[in-house]
């Protein structure tokens, strides 16, 4: 839980798999607490969806505050928790379920509701800034360009980019 | 030109600067792209931010400078910090341009420069003009350039000052005016013995035609250089 009761992460159930039958006291050492199938997790404020977390396999190490993800989509909400203003998806990932932040593992996109698609590798959300981080490679495909850096910082509806060590290409307008 | 394209916007705020000063048209592109050490997108605002080592390479033409913003709603361009222009042409010449500060307008599609204006050319058979100013207004669509405060020409054995001048790109002319009850001035630093200067309101240069013209209150002065 985040200080202040202010957000709330909640892991709901639809299919349960299984769970180790021995207590874990390191990830590596043994397998997960739980391995849970439709995993979702979500942020909240003022009972405001700030975003929603589905994976399809989240491996749950409850001892360490973790969960390992498969398959997953974060869904981004507008202001009011009534839109979805980004989505991003990626095969491989973890969450912080203390701090719920989370974290990408190979090939990542997000895409905004205006279509702008970024694709990179490796991101992390962190929740105290509400903002995107990764360091490695990354691809910003807009309407009227594309642009490839290594390196980025953004708003998760990508309505703010930085991008590191950039270089624009331009494409055909209306192109994309 | 796109006016979305922000490398486009670029592109044209090199052509323009080298097309209206020089007549050098550009060549189709092989190549496009911007780079910076960091390009801020902010959808909201609809601003795009570069900074740092800013490039922008369209075929041969090149600029580089420190910052830029591109405002797409104002369609203004705000360049700043060590602005450098390089426009090459195997079959014409080179042209560089330096200053400090400068915007693009893509509605306009005029541009502005200030803070230490230094431009130079340098034709294929190595002939160059240089040009320094205040500040530097391009027109993209006439393709004409004016130049305000202190206005220094050199080519060949000439230099010239000015307040302001402004070059006409049909006609291929520089022309110097009389402005702030500042009389323009060429000098001729010849290689025989005399050297001479000439002020006048008016002062028309056609560089390609080697000639000089003078109109209105016309003065000379030619004298012996000194040590002869």
């Amino acid at each position: 839980m985040k200080k202040f009761g202010r957000i709330a992460v909640a892991a709901l159930v639809f299919g349960f798999f299984g769970c180790s039958d021995k207590a874990l006291t390191s990830k590596s050492q043994a397998g997960p607490e739980q391995v849970l199938k439709k995993f979702t997790a979500f942020e909240s404020k003022n009972g405001i969806k700030n975003w929603t977390l589905i994976a399809q396999e989240a491996k749950i190490y409850e001892s360490h505050k973790n969960a390992q993800l498969k398959d997953f989509l974060v869904n981004f909400f507008t202001d009011d928790g009534k839109q979805i203003k980004a989505v991003l998806k990626a095969q491989l990932g973890e969450i912080d379920t203390d701090k719920n932040d989370f974290y990408t593992k190979g090939p990542t996109t997000i895409t905004s509701a205006d279509n702008t698609v970024l694709q990179s590798t490796d991101l992390r959300y962190k929740s105290d800034t509400k903002k995107i981080y990764g360091d490695s490679y990354v691809k910003l495909i807009k309407s009227d360009g594309i642009v490839e850096g290594k390196g980025i910082e953004a708003e998760p509806d990508l309505s703010s980019v930085i991008i590191k060590e950039s270089m624009a290409h331009a494409t055909s307008e209306g192109s994309k | 030109m796109s006016k979305k394209n922000v490398i486009l916007v670029l592109l044209a705020c090199i052509t323009c600067l080298f097309g209206v000063v020089f007549s050098v048209q550009p060549p189709v592109a092989p190549s496009q792209f911007l780079k910076a050490d960091s390009m801020e997108f902010r959808m909201k605002e609809n601003k795009t931010i570069y900074k740092n080592n800013v490039r922008a390479v369209v075929g041969k033409n090149l600029l580089t400078a420190d910052y830029a913003v591109d405002d797409k709603s104002s369609k203004i361009m705000e360049i700043s910090g060590n602005i450098n222009g390089y426009y090459i042409d195997e079959t014409t010449g080179v042209l560089k341009i330096k200053a400090d500060n400068g915007t693009y307008n893509s509605k306009t599609e005029g541009s502005r420069f200030w803070g230490n204006c230094w431009a130079v050319y340098t034709s294929s058979d190595g002939r160059s003009i240089e040009i320094k100013a205040d500040s530097i207004d391009f027109d993209g669509v006439t393709r004409e350039a004016k130049f305000f405060d202190n206005v220094s020409l050199s080519f060949e054995k000439n230099t010239a000052q000015s307040q302001f001048a402004q070059y006409f790109h049909e006609s291929k002319k520089i022309i110097m005016l009389k402005e702030k009850d500042f009389m323009p001035v060429m000098n001729y630093l010849g290689e025989g013995e005399y050297e001479a200067k000439f002020t006048a309101e008016k002062i028309v240069m056609t560089p390609e035609n080697k000639k000089i013209y003078f109109e209105n209150n016309v003065w000379s002065q030619i004298t012996r250089k000194a040590g002869i």
